[in-house]
């Protein structure tokens, strides 16, 4: 005797995505004719009505000739019939206003770059008492250059440090100076 | 045993379908037959993403006529960044967003599908486990679960399970994430797991 298998679960299937628990879990779908009615809806939202061939185009020549000729109209007008000024309005004293600097070259464009640090690993702490507030914006806003690669010169370590090598890939270490 | 090999000159070659791509250009040049095309294509996957979101099929077949609309509308959006198919989803769950928003549904009524039986069961009075859910009470309790997750876990699971959507077309889709997706995934499925085994408890 076969034991019986148990049934999976339809909701489990529909949940795991398995596609014929999705497709037995399907809405009914609309018949025929409502879909036609929806495909005509948009037939007809999409490729309105259009005009006469012909008849818009001359209508919008009218438009255009007529709009031309009333502002003809108008210019004309208005240089024959505005009063001439008497006196030259005074043109007020511009004042200067501050405009913020330009942004200084970078001092480090022509030199390549050995990054130390970049701007999320830095912390920057107001000190006490200063009794000024930097403002504007991030100083820090990429790379923290410290020193040029012209800056650094590397020296084949003491042959007491055994593991400290001068490859390239290694990462660059800084010492504090042990207080005297 | 003898194997009779026929000529491949004769096998019958199976209809090439234009690309959807090929559509479009055939639409934009004015074919009115590329649309229907389209439209038969994409009609199904697109009325069951704006059914379950919507709950109602005649407001879910004026979101597919709305997302039509608006996708072929706004062609110049899509650009050809995703698949159609991934644009059109995209604007169809728009359009059935506006359509809840317009008519101010906040609660989903779902409605009986046409061979239901009459309505016996409330919307917590799902038949119980033991009598087996027949696919009409499994279409209504995944109905009442669905309207309850949250917008953006609806949304999301909608458009991976009923617009059959890819992780990444559903991040497309919606302007997400691909590890959002799947989070909203994950609890999407721990929710509806938990509303669905609430209504099966005798």
């Amino acid at each position: 005797m076969i034991p019986e298998q148990p049934q999976p679960d339809p909701l489990d299937g529909y949940l795991a995505n398995d596609r014929d628990a999705v497709h037995a879990a399907r809405p009914d779908e609309p018949v025929e004719a409502q879909w036609d009615a929806v495909r005509r809806r948009i037939h007809d939202r999409l490729n309105p009505a259009s005009p006469v061939p012909g008849s818009g185009r001359w209508r919008a020549a009218v438009c255009v000739a007529v709009g031309a000729a009333l502002t003809t109209a108008a210019a004309v007008a208005w240089i024959a019939f505005a009063p001439a000024p008497t006196q030259k309005p005074e043109i007020a004293a511009v004042r200067s206003v501050p405009i913020s600097p330009e942004t200084p070259a970078d001092p480090l464009a022509e030199f390549a770059v050995l990054p130390m640090a970049t701007a999320n690993e830095v912390d920057i702490s107001r000190v006490p008492g200063s009794g000024w507030l930097p403002v504007g914006s991030d100083p820090l806003p990429g790379t923290l250059s410290l020193a040029t690669t012209d800056e650094v010169e590397l020296d084949d370590p003491d042959s007491v440090w055994s593991q400290v090598t001068k490859s390239p890939g290694d990462a660059p270490m800084i010492f504090a100076a042990k207080p005297r | 045993m003898r194997i009779s090999l026929m000529p491949l000159a004769v096998l019958p070659l199976p209809p090439v379908l234009p690309t959807d791509d090929a559509l479009l250009t055939r639409f934009a040049g004015g074919d009115r037959a590329a649309l229907d095309e389209l439209f038969r294509r994409y009609r199904s996957v697109a009325y069951r993403v704006a059914y379950r979101l919507l709950g109602r099929e005649a407001d879910a077949l004026d979101a597919v006529q709305d997302g039509f609309v608006n996708a072929l509308t706004h062609l110049d959006r899509f650009g050809g960044r995703s698949s159609f198919k991934t644009w059109l989803m995209r604007v169809v769950c728009n359009a059935a967003l506006d359509i809840g928003r317009q008519r101010k549904r906040n609660e989903r009524v779902p409605q009986a599908p046409r061979d239901a039986s009459p309505d016996r069961f409330g919307v917590d009075d799902l038949a119980p486990a033991d009598t087996g859910l027949v696919r009409a009470d499994l279409r209504r309790a995944i109905d009442v679960a669905l309207a309850r997750l949250p917008d953006a876990q609806r949304r999301t699971f909608v458009l991976h399970v009923e617009g059959e959507l890819t992780y990444r077309q559903v991040a497309d889709a919606l302007g997400i994430s691909i590890g959002t997706v799947m989070s909203r995934l994950f609890y999407a499925r721990q929710k509806l797991k938990d509303l669905l085994a609430a209504h099966q408890q005798p």
